[in-house]
């Protein structure tokens, strides 16, 4: 028995030990830095949970945000709307979140990270295309074209960029073989699949194919005022930011004028009008 | 025996027991997420089988070909003197180092239809390994070749050569020693590597995602729906991962005598 709890019990406190000693290793500045802290203001960063659609807009926001608060990093967090609110579910550190659908949101609002109502404020919208490589095989007529495609690469029906996607070709009236479909996790990595990988066309956001540039065209789908056919971008500030004001002021700066440029040059459409 | 190994110093103890931890604690917290009772019905979801089936035959055929290949490398780097022979053998352990992901960018430069081999297969073959189980196989080789070459190889320079000289010596052909000497001498090897090689194919994710894709029923491999239900169907996406968990505890078991030995 003397071997019994004794080691167990040592083994938690050294453990404890190691974590209490860990951030004081990875923060040990130089003392010249230290003391240059009590004159400029302590470095914060804010935590961006952003849908993988926004992935250059949401830097370009960033950085000019970077610009008017100095001292302040914004670190972004990209992925599929839905993987990034079952991390914010999961407890993942974020201050804001900005999804390309708020049909994810219930499960972070039950975990109580964002506002019970599961609800944020829009401030963008995005309607799917189908791309082709510019020289690839396929030359886009009309949607219907898309059959062409020996490998159709789309979203996971659980982005909402792939549940989208399926009423996109439900409304063309054209049934793809899921066998020729490669689904992406998130809305840039089915982008990559057409530009760097060998399918022949894929269904993304517009804001993806502008993204990619020369090296797609795209064929504009669907009806536009149809409020289906569209992705209505939601952002807020987690209920548990570390720095609520900076948070918040995030939010306005994504929802502002210069903000709004950046996102209609980016491919984007203006946010629904009216009540948010 | 040392009375210094019965009473251990404290520190290495308690860091032992950390690393211990560290390592077993993930797969308490996997194993109590699984709901037990709809282990089943989980497993039995047509996404789930698709998957299963596709992963069972993409890494039985992975093996396959890592066997062909690998044990005739493997023979030529333990028994043939060949300059650059050290160079040889560090591009043979190169994709054990290498990230998957980027191995997987590699094949794509390779097979993929813009690459060196790639176009021409198309072009000539109408074969486009891409996207497609081929592809697959061709990505899980990649990674798992490599521990059936270490394993053979390790085997080949620990056999005693007075074996084969013998046979030799008493007349057997070449062929003959080979298939009747050294072959079966290595054959635990050949299976322990096997086995090994097995395991990694099981488990290939970031190669095979970036050069075969997510088609379901044809590159949707088990890792790759692990990954891709954690969204949409997490019960599925544990059961799953509770399946690779037992086949890799299952393979530990069959090699045991290798890996631990019984003192």
């Amino acid at each position: 028995m003397t071997h019994g709890p004794g080691p167990v019990a040592r083994a938690a406190l050294v453990g404890a030990l190691v974590a209490a000693l860990l951030p004081t290793l990875a923060l040990g500045a130089p003392p010249a830095a230290a003391s240059s802290s009590t004159t400029a203001p302590r470095p914060r960063t804010l935590t961006v949970s952003a849908a993988s659609s926004l992935t250059d807009v949401m830097g370009r926001i960033a950085r000019r945000f970077e610009r008017s608060h100095p001292g302040v990093r914004v670190r972004l967090n990209l992925g599929s709307s839905a993987t990034l609110a079952r991390q914010i579910a999961n407890g993942a550190p974020a201050d804001v979140l900005a999804t390309a659908s708020e049909s994810s949101w219930s499960d972070a609002a039950i975990a109580g990270r964002v506002r019970p109502s599961g609800r944020g404020t829009w401030f963008a919208r995005n309607r799917l295309v189908v791309a082709v490589r510019r020289d690839g095989p396929i030359r886009l007529r009309t949607v219907r074209d898309v059959r062409r495609a020996r490998i159709l690469a789309m979203c996971v029906r659980s982005a909402p960029c792939g549940g989208l996607g399926e009423v996109l070709l439900r409304r063309a009236e054209v049934s793809f073989p899921e066998s020729s479909i490669t689904r992406a996790a998130d809305a840039r990595a089915t982008l990559a699949a057409l530009t760097r990988g060998d399918a022949d066309a894929a269904i993304v956001y517009r804001s993806d194919a502008v993204a990619a540039g020369a090296r797609v065209r795209y064929l504009d789908v669907g009806n536009h005022d149809n409020v289906e056919d569209l992705s209505v971008y939601s952002i807020a500030p987690t209920v548990d930011a570390a720095d609520p004001a900076l948070a918040r002021a995030f939010v306005a700066a994504v929802r502002s004028d210069w903000a709004l440029r950046l996102l209609l040059d980016a491919g984007f459409m203006r946010p629904p009008g009216g009540r948010r | 025996m040392n009375p210094g190994l019965r009473r251990p110093p404290r520190g290495i103890v308690v860091l032992a027991g950390i690393g211990f931890a560290f390592l077993v604690v993930p797969i308490l917290g996997l194993v109590r997420q699984v709901a037990w009772g709809d282990l089943g019905a989980a497993l039995g979801s047509e996404e789930a089988i698709a998957a299963l089936r596709l992963s069972l035959i993409c890494s039985v055929c992975a093996t396959a070909l890592s066997v062909v290949l690998g044990v005739p490398l493997a023979w030529v780097l333990a028994r043939v003197e060949f300059p650059g022979r050290r160079i040889v053998r560090a591009f043979v352990l190169l994709p054990i180092v290498l990230p998957p992901v980027v191995g997987g960018v590699a094949l794509f430069a390779a097979f993929g239809r813009a690459g060196l081999l790639g176009g021409a297969l198309v072009d000539w073959f109408g074969v486009q390994l891409t996207f497609s189980p081929a592809g697959v196989v061709l990505a899980e080789t990649f990674v798992a070749m490599p521990f059936l070459v270490i394993t053979v190889e390790a085997a080949l320079r620990g056999l005693d050569p007075h074996l084969e000289e013998v046979a030799e010596e008493l007349g057997a052909s070449r062929t003959t020693v080979l298939r009747r000497i050294t072959l079966p001498l290595v054959a635990p090897a050949v299976a322990a590597g096997a086995a090994l090689a097995w395991a990694r194919a099981l488990g290939e994710f970031g190669a095979t995602i970036t050069f075969a894709g997510n088609v379901s029923e044809r590159t949707r491999t088990v890792p790759l729906a692990v990954y891709l239900l954690l969204d949409a169907d997490p019960q599925v996406a544990v059961a799953l991962s509770v399946v690779l968990l037992g086949i890799c505890v299952l393979v530990l078991v069959l090699l045991r005598d290798r890996w631990w030995p019984s003192r």
